[in-house]
């Protein structure tokens, strides 16, 4: 009897639920921006600076791949890895998993600082979806901090 | 009686057993759900992107509004029947990736086609309209072609040169022109009209964007670099 007593999990505490979701939410809008710079560096074999949307500076700089791997498609794992560890956590509710990811949100912040200082100083052009991701990256990482204290083991 | 209660207890237990695994159902179905419904929304949302997502080549199929005439900078074989007139920006990456390209073109096709370089200077680039009367105040002392080299072989210098005016000037000088007739023409209404002409023959052809190519009045939609190449070759075999 006691045993069928306890069937459903104990209910995550409010906060750490709406943390995960805000990560989950943040982390597709992320994925899908990475996404789509992604798409546009394999389709976009002619580069083609135009008149309404200027130019593809930043996306044919040699700044916008590391070795063969475009830095879009980093983005893309960095995003997948946030929607992973949100899933995981509302799935398994281990509060650890939520705490590890918010201190994976720095790594986002970090490269964000440094694409922004790459096309603010070096490539001297901005790119609307890269500033995008910066925002997303930069929401994740305050949304991170938020949790990484709520959630201190 | 006893038997009674004892069926009760097992009633109980078996409703209970059953409310349990339609639990462990929900529970199940919520974690499909979840997962599933995150990755198909993921899948179709990518997929809408690849199929709807701007695409990054443009779709005009305006022909050429300006024949090409003596004021036009042109090279190659000028009795030639096959024309390609390109609309370029001097500060566009674009215009300069593509810059070697139309280099072996001419090198390899020179005899048989007639190049012509016309200025779509784009809102975008700081630099590009004085990189285009540079070209033109060289054009006024005889080398056009000598400035336009120049300019796409150091694009990545003096796009991001403070003051690219000095260093156009010394460009000027390399080419052995006379530096204060340059650094006059680069302000002269002249230049700046020549250019202008350029731009609205470009906007009458219905140019979205630099490099736009015009082979015999044509617009092309390149997908490679290669194409351009095997455009030229295809219409220089169709004219013999």
């Amino acid at each position: 009897m006691e045993t069928l007593k306890q069937t459903s999990p104990p209910p995550l505490p409010k906060i750490d639920k709406i943390g995960a979701i805000i990560f989950l939410l943040l982390g597709i809008i992320g994925f899908l921006d990475a996404s789509y710079l992604t798409i546009e560096h394999y389709r976009g074999i002619i580069p083609v600076c135009t008149v309404v949307t200027g130019c593809g500076t930043v996306l044919i700089s040699k700044y916008s791949t590391v070795g063969p791997v475009p830095l879009a498609l980093l983005g893309v794992a960095y995003y997948s890895v946030i929607i992973f560890g949100a899933l995981l956590f509302l799935d398994l509710k281990i509060i650890k998993i939520l705490h590890l990811l918010s201190a994976y949100t720095f790594i986002g912040i970090l490269a964000s600082l440094y694409f922004l200082y790459l096309q603010i100083f070096v490539i001297q052009a901005l790119c609307l979806y890269c500033l995008f991701s910066a925002a997303t990256s930069t929401l994740l990482f305050i949304n991170g901090v938020y949790i990484y204290k709520k959630t201190a083991l | 009686m006893e038997n009674n209660t004892k069926t009760d207890q097992e009633k109980r237990i078996e409703e209970l057993r059953k409310k349990e695994s339609r639990e462990k159902q929900l529970i199940l179905l919520k974690r499909l759900g979840l997962w599933g419904g995150i990755l198909i929304a993921l899948v179709g949302m990518v997929w809408g992107l690849a199929k709807f997502g701007a695409p990054t080549s443009t779709n005009n199929t305006t022909p050429l509004s300006e024949p090409v005439s003596a004021t036009d900078h042109t090279k190659g074989n000028l009795a030639s029947k096959v024309v390609l007139v390109e609309y370029s920006d001097f500060q566009c990456p674009a215009c300069g990736q593509f810059y070697p390209v139309v280099k072996t073109v001419e090198q390899k096709y020179g005899k048989d086609i007639l190049l012509v370089y016309r200025h779509f200077p784009l809102p975008s680039h700081d630099k590009s309209d004085l990189a285009a009367r540079a070209s033109e105040a060289a054009s006024a002392q005889g080398k056009f072609w000598e400035m336009h080299d120049k300019l796409f072989d150091n694009q990545t210098t003096w796009t991001v040169a403070p003051e690219p005016e000095k260093i156009f000037a010394d460009y000027a000088v390399q080419l052995g022109l006379n530096k204060e007739k340059f650094i006059s023409d680069l302000k002269s209404i002249e230049v700046e009209n020549r250019i202008q002409k350029d731009i609205s023959s470009g906007s009458a052809s219905g140019i979205q964007g630099t490099p736009t190519f015009f082979l015999n009045g044509k617009v092309l939609n390149l997908q490679t670099y290669g194409d351009l190449e095997t455009n030229v070759a295809t219409a220089i075999t169709e004219n013999r």
